[in-house]
């Protein structure tokens, strides 16, 4: 009977007052850029905003559904990063017939092919697409690969000796990076081919719109994915190890798939954020960035919770500019201090770490719990059962 | 090769190891002969494991030979030497740096984010001190920051990690790296903020002040040279070791710190504050952290904000490579890793660019040692 119980609870609705508060919260927040005449710093939030979104969304694939301490996030994106840098690019030089070796990531000729392939690019609106696919794909496919390698430790290392790992093979790719030249030059960063110069002096903006649609596109595919019986899989794997292997689940192949999945959409990530500065530089991808705030989106915003890490990653990302917009205005009093205010954004930053793990464990949109099953359908299986039951012959 | 054995009933344990060391030395005849004889391999370990890798180090070290006849490292062996001497100090400066985190995960079961960072302020204070306070040797700097050091880590056991032990944090492990997190965050850029801009510093040296301004600065045995800073930061380093495993061994307090760490709920019941013990665990470990910093201080500079990472980061492959928790371990990883990062930066191939190599080289060993030994050196397996 006490099934029966637990399965008449009201399903979820799909957007509760926690959520509208937040996003009226966020509202205000934008549109007080708007009143300060600040409209162009939206544009800047809403790039960040979809960047992280997509790293975010896949840091809570492995670590809010499977249960994994991802802490070398920055390793997936920085493959994508160099993919797309080192790859894409030099297919074009080759079809144009430019030099594709090692001078491609040497700067003085990269300088010069790059804008050659950038004026063909922006010759047909099919080149310029067909590229953005080319880079998602190279970038996806060697997340993919770096994901599979990331996961054979992954699956014999316990908790802590795997966070560390992951967190110092993160900074490994980044050295190598740095360091071997010939793949996207080194200490010197190289120029990367720009598929939305077709759009001429709206080229941001139009980068951005196709940077957020992707976002939520990512979004929605790892909505659906988690809503799965994958997903489901994967919460039962974190849950308790030991009952979903009893229930017959192969949970190294589950946890597999998981940071193949995730790794993948994070070095799509990486990609689009190369594609869209223009440059790569090995040095600019380090785990502050791309592990740790990350981290503190998805604490914010509510681990295992899809929709609270797009609101986690908003505010954070709207209150990290607002202090770096804002800090010689409002923070002046602390020079007399003896304190400089450049450095507040990262010291609030840390505060607010500490503040959010304190105070709201689990975010401002927490995991729901959801019956598997829809209602009726579990009340119809458990009558037939009953049904079952009474009209069986006492043996 | 453990799937083999596993499918034949038989000890599936060393199987892997041997099976790549072997494989790596001798190629892949005698992972035939593993597959089709399936020996065991339990009885022999000296055969199994530790002869194919001195093997495989050797021939390392003759295909190196021959790919670069012309490097120091072959034809001259002082400069060898020199090099290994020089590893071994740098690897004694790491375990130093190390010893802290050590304790801190041996006994609380938690990692320190904020290692690097709780490092680089003991050293900032020192430096502060020596340069702005008092004109003394820098070695009487070294118990002031560490007071300072002790109360900050009580600090911050007793206002932030508390709450991990009363059992209401469903993840341990990720509450405890994310808080240190924040905290070394704040703490690196309110250093940055205090001392205005990111800059190197450089504290007078030990042989800079009274008294023993009169020492050499580099201790010359014919060819054979040592600086004599690191001399005196190596000893200053292992007296805070022995100190530190006298007070865990002799001491009443040490042993209750011991005892938490093996069996939390059997030190309570035997009438043992678990909390306090965990509290004083934290404080002492960054308390040999923070000395740690101001020992480092007065042989190396400092570049700020930078070195927080830095250390932190070989602070990591160092407790991983020794084995999470074992203070040995700690002190065997960090000369291993000291030597290691030495030999690269002396025998690459293109001088120019060794020096950044450094790092990569020994997060590439960390990681092979890693797949071959994934409990560290002296890790006990659990």
């Amino acid at each position: 009977m006490s099934a029966v119980a637990k399965t008449e609870r009201k399903a979820p609705r799909l957007i509760g007052i926690r959520e509208l508060v937040l996003l009226a919260i966020i509202i205000a927040l934008l549109s007080f850029f708007i009143f300060s005449g600040r409209e162009k710093t939206i544009w800047a939030i809403v790039f960040e905003f979809s960047i992280f979104a997509i790293i975010t969304l896949s840091l809570n694939l492995e670590t809010g559904f499977t249960g994994i301490p991802q802490f070398g996030r920055v390793a997936a994106v920085i493959t994508g990063a160099f993919a797309v840098g080192a790859l894409p690019g030099r297919l074009m030089a080759y079809i144009i017939g430019e030099p594709w070796g090692a001078e491609y990531a040497n700067a003085v000729f990269n300088y010069r092919i790059v804008p050659v392939i950038n004026e063909l690019l922006a010759s047909n609106i099919f080149y310029s697409i067909g590229f953005l696919l080319l880079c998602l794909f190279t970038a996806a496919v060697f997340g993919a690969a770096i994901g599979w390698l990331i996961s054979r430790p992954a699956i014999r290392l316990k908790e802590a000796y795997l966070g560390i790992s992951l967190l110092a093979f993160g900074d490994f790719f980044m050295w190598v990076g740095h360091n071997w030249n010939i793949m996207v030059g080194g200490s010197t960063p190289i120029n990367v081919p720009d598929p939305f110069r077709i759009f001429g002096g709206d080229r941001f903006m139009a980068a951005v719109l196709v940077l957020f649609f992707i976002a939520i596109v990512i979004y929605i595919y790892l909505e659906r994915l988690t809503k799965s019986p994958f997903g489901r899989n994967l919460k039962m794997i974190r849950d308790n190890e030991v009952s979903a292997s009893a229930a017959g689940l192969d949970v190294v192949k589950v946890r597999t798939r998981s940071l193949v999945i995730g790794s993948a959409i994070a070095a799509m990530g990486g990609g689009l954020y190369v594609i869209y500065t223009g440059s790569i530089g090995a040095i600019g991808f380090q785990k502050l960035t791309f592990t740790f705030w990350p981290w503190a989106y998805m604490m914010l915003g509510g681990i295992g919770s899809n929709f609270g890490v797009l609101m986690g990653v908003m505010l954070l990302v709207i209150l990290k500019t607002m202090i770096i917009v804002f800090r010689y205005d409002w923070f002046a009093f602390m020079v007399n201090v003896g304190i400089d205010p450049m450095w507040l954004e990262f010291t609030l930053m840390g505060a607010v770490i500490v503040l959010v793990i304190l105070f709201v464990p689990h975010g401002l949109v927490p995991e729901k719990v959801e019956p598997v099953l829809p209602e009726e359908r579990v009340k119809r299986v458990l009558a037939k059962r009953q049904l079952e039951k009474t009209s069986e012959p006492v043996s | 090769m453990p799937r083999r054995y596993r499918k034949l009933g038989l000890d599936p344990r060393l199987t892997g190891m041997a099976a790549t060391l072997w494989g790596a030395a001798m190629g892949p005849l005698v992972l035939i002969y593993l597959y089709l004889r399936t020996p065991d391999l339990r009885h022999k370990p000296f055969l199994w494991t530790w002869l194919p890798a001195l093997f495989l180090a050797y021939e390392l070290v003759s295909f190196y030979s021959l790919a670069y006849p012309t490097s120091p490292l072959v034809t001259n062996p002082l400069y060898l030497l020199n090099q290994v001497q020089n590893g071994l100090a740098m690897g004694f400066v790491y375990a130093i740096m190390a010893v802290g985190l050590t304790l801190i995960f041996s006994v609380q079961g938690i990692i320190n984010f904020a290692h690097g960072q709780l490092f680089m302020f003991g050293g900032v204070i020192g430096y502060l001190l020596l340069t702005q306070v008092l004109e003394v040797n820098a070695f009487f700097a070294i118990p002031v920051v560490g007071v300072l050091a002790l109360v900050v880590g009580l600090f911050i056991e007793k206002a932030l990690l508390a709450p991990l032990h009363k059992g209401d944090i469903e993840r341990p492990e990720e509450y405890a790296i994310l808080i240190t997190f924040g905290v070394g965050l704040f703490l690196q850029y309110a250093l940055v903020g205090m001392l205005g801009s990111p800059t190197g510093i450089r504290a007078p040296r030990y042989t800079d002040r009274p008294p023993l301004e009169s020492i050499p600065s580099t201790l010359r045995f014919g060819d054979f040279w040592i600086r004599t800073d690191i001399l005196i930061a190596g000893l200053i380093g292992l007296i805070l070791f022995l100190a530190l495993i006298l007070f865990l061994q002799r001491t009443w307090t040490g042993k209750t710190l011991r005892a938490v760490a093996m069996n939390q709920q059997a030190a309570t019941v035997t009438g043992i504050d678990s909390g306090r013990a965990f509290n004083l665990a934290f404080g002492i470990g960054i308390m040999l952290t923070g000395m740690a910093g101001a020992t480092l201080v007065a042989v190396m500079n400092f570049p700020v904000p930078e070195l927080a990472t830095r250390a932190a980061i070989r602070a990591y492959v160092i407790i991983v490579l020794g084995g999470l928790g074992s203070l040995p371990g700690t002190l065997l990883g960090g000369l291993f890793l000291g030597v290691a990062e030495s030999l690269v930066a002396a025998g690459f191939p293109d001088p120019s660019r060794s020096a950044t190599y450094q790092t990569a080289a020994g997060l590439f060993l960390f990681a092979i040692i890693l797949l071959i030994r994934p409990q560290g050196l002296m890790g006990r397996k659990k």
